[in-house]
């Protein structure tokens, strides 16, 4: 659905190079601390900046050639960005419906109406939670292909996050060959969300993963220095100093878990397999 | 287009209560002074300059970013600022002409001629303003669009100033050409008046599209 081939975009202090897929039917989680290069991924997609080099197809076609139409089947959510305050979810309605063929007014109502925003009211006035969930509502409401969503859960608060993650479940639902790109600080509720996940570092990809095979096959390795001098560090990704000895990050947990029964082996999380990429130091 | 139509409409509306206020004071002044001309202009650019404050409404905390991942293309974003200038002023320029004109039909009872002409004068004054600041609004933002068009405003003046000078110097004297002009060949100075003004226009929304596909957000 969408294929990044080696996009680069060079600023004076950041350079972007990223390669990244998401098929139809998948929810693909780009993951990464502020700066790492997610919004500036999500802006070449969107055609906002103008990338140096690489190629963007969504839809197998390549995003410079875009037409109305082929843009009418994108969904976005920006992180820093969304309808001016000065206009309430009223007007946004009227606006969505003469940009968007398949805008469902009667469906966008309703869920402003279920999600407690108030039609006349100026966007403006809303709290950073209202905001974010009407970004996402306007971007569900016109049977959209393809959601890009850039840190679309900003400011929410569980219960909220956990109502926006149940429509954009239903959205996938209701049309398998729908997508979705989604990036999130709260890395723990994209473990649930996402079929696939993309670690982005200083502008680089840094690993790619079923968010499933993270959750089963990924761990990390607590050790005192004896034990990390008899560790096999084969399947070891990464390795950092603690006090206490050596945390280990490893894709292979059952192989650790059946050799070296006195190491501490934790299970891996989303947070903390990013975290030991991110600051650890090679294996 | 249609949709960026609305958007900047439903975003006038909502401040209707500033317009209210300001139609109230400019109609009053007109009422009392009897200053139809007065009436017109202020409106009119008043209406400009609304127009022009939805470029830095779109702007408004990088509102630009989301604005241009909607099904709009960056020349149609251009162009709908001026199609939106050319309306909204113009209905405002209309609509003060008309109280001008009710005004003076109040007042004495006759029909206002002069206050019809200030009105249709003020169309081309109109977009002469949309054509100079829009351009300055897209490519410098609302803050240091206002101290480009000072600059470029008063680099305009000196060079003027100067061509003036060098043409008073060769024995040319404009400001008698220009009414002599307007005195025995009216319909040619307002045709070629209205030639100005279209082709200023044009290179405008040229150089504006011009920008916006350049911008990145």
């Amino acid at each position: 659905m969408l294929k990044i081939e080696n996009l680069r975009k060079r600023y004076p202090n950041f350079s972007l190079s990223c390669s990244l897929e998401v098929e139809r039917g998948r929810v693909t989680g780009l993951i990464g601390k502020n700066g790492a290069g997610k919004s500036t991924t999500f802006k070449a997609i969107l055609g906002l900046i103008f990338p140096d080099g690489g190629k963007i197809s969504l839809f197998g076609k390549d995003v410079r050639e875009f037409t109305l139409a082929d843009r009418q089947k994108i969904g976005a959510v920006l992180s820093d960005s969304g309808f001016s305050g000065y206009l309430t979810p009223g007007d946004v309605a009227d606006i969505l419906e003469k940009l968007y063929e398949r805008f469902d007014k009667a469906f966008f109502a309703g869920q402003l109406k279920k999600s407690g925003l108030p039609r006349d009211k100026k966007i403006k006035d809303f709290s950073t939670g209202m905001k974010a969930k009407l970004k996402v509502l306007a971007a569900i409401s016109y049977n959209a292909e393809f959601l890009i969503l850039d840190e679309p859960t900003a400011g929410l608060d569980a219960i909220a996050r956990d109502e926006l993650y149940t429509l954009l479940r239903e959205f996938m639902e209701e049309d398998e060959e729908r997508g979705i790109l989604i990036s999130s600080h709260f890395s723990a509720d994209l473990e649930t969300l996402c079929d696939d996940l993309y670690m982005i570092d200083a502008g680089e990809i840094v690993l790619h993963e079923d968010a499933d095979v993270i959750l089963s096959d990924y761990a990390i390795l607590k050790t005192d220095p004896e034990q990390f001098a008899a560790l096999d560090r084969q399947y070891v990704l990464s390795v950092k100093k603690e006090r206490y000895g050596y945390r280990c990050l490893t894709d292979q947990k059952r192989f650790y878990v059946e050799n070296f029964p006195g190491v501490a082996i934790e299970n891996g999380t989303i947070d903390e397999v990013m975290r030991m990429i991110a600051k650890g130091e090679e294996a | 287009m249609k949709g960026l139509l609305i958007k900047d409409f439903k975003m006038m509306k909502n401040q209707k209560n500033i317009f209210l206020t300001g139609a109230g004071i400019a109609v009053a002044v007109a009422l009392l002074s009897g200053d139809s001309a007065f009436l017109i202009s202020y409106v009119t650019i008043v209406g400009a300059m609304s127009a022009l404050g939805t470029i830095s409404y779109d702007e408004f905390d990088n509102g630009f970013a989301f604005l241009f991942s909607l099904p709009v293309t960056r020349k149609t974003y251009a162009l709908e600022k001026y199609l939106f200038g050319i309306i909204f002023g113009g209905a405002l320029c209309l609509a003060a002409t008309a109280v001008a004109v009710a005004a003076e039909y109040l007042r004495t009872g006759g029909f206002s001629l002069p206050a019809l002409i200030v009105g249709l004068t003020e169309l081309p004054v109109l977009v002469f303003i949309l054509s100079i600041t829009i351009p300055f609004k897209l490519k410098f933002g609302p803050e240091k669009s206002r101290l480009a068009l000072f600059a470029s405003a008063g680099l305009i003046f000196i060079v003027g100033f100067v061509i003036l000078r060098a043409l008073d110097n060769g024995q040319i004297d404009v400001t008698s050409a220009l009414t002599e002009l307007l005195r025995t060949r009216p319909g040619l100075a307002v045709g070629a008046a209205i030639a100005a003004t279209a082709a200023m226009l044009l290179l405008s929304i040229g150089i504006s599209i011009g920008i916006v596909n350049k911008k990145e957000f």
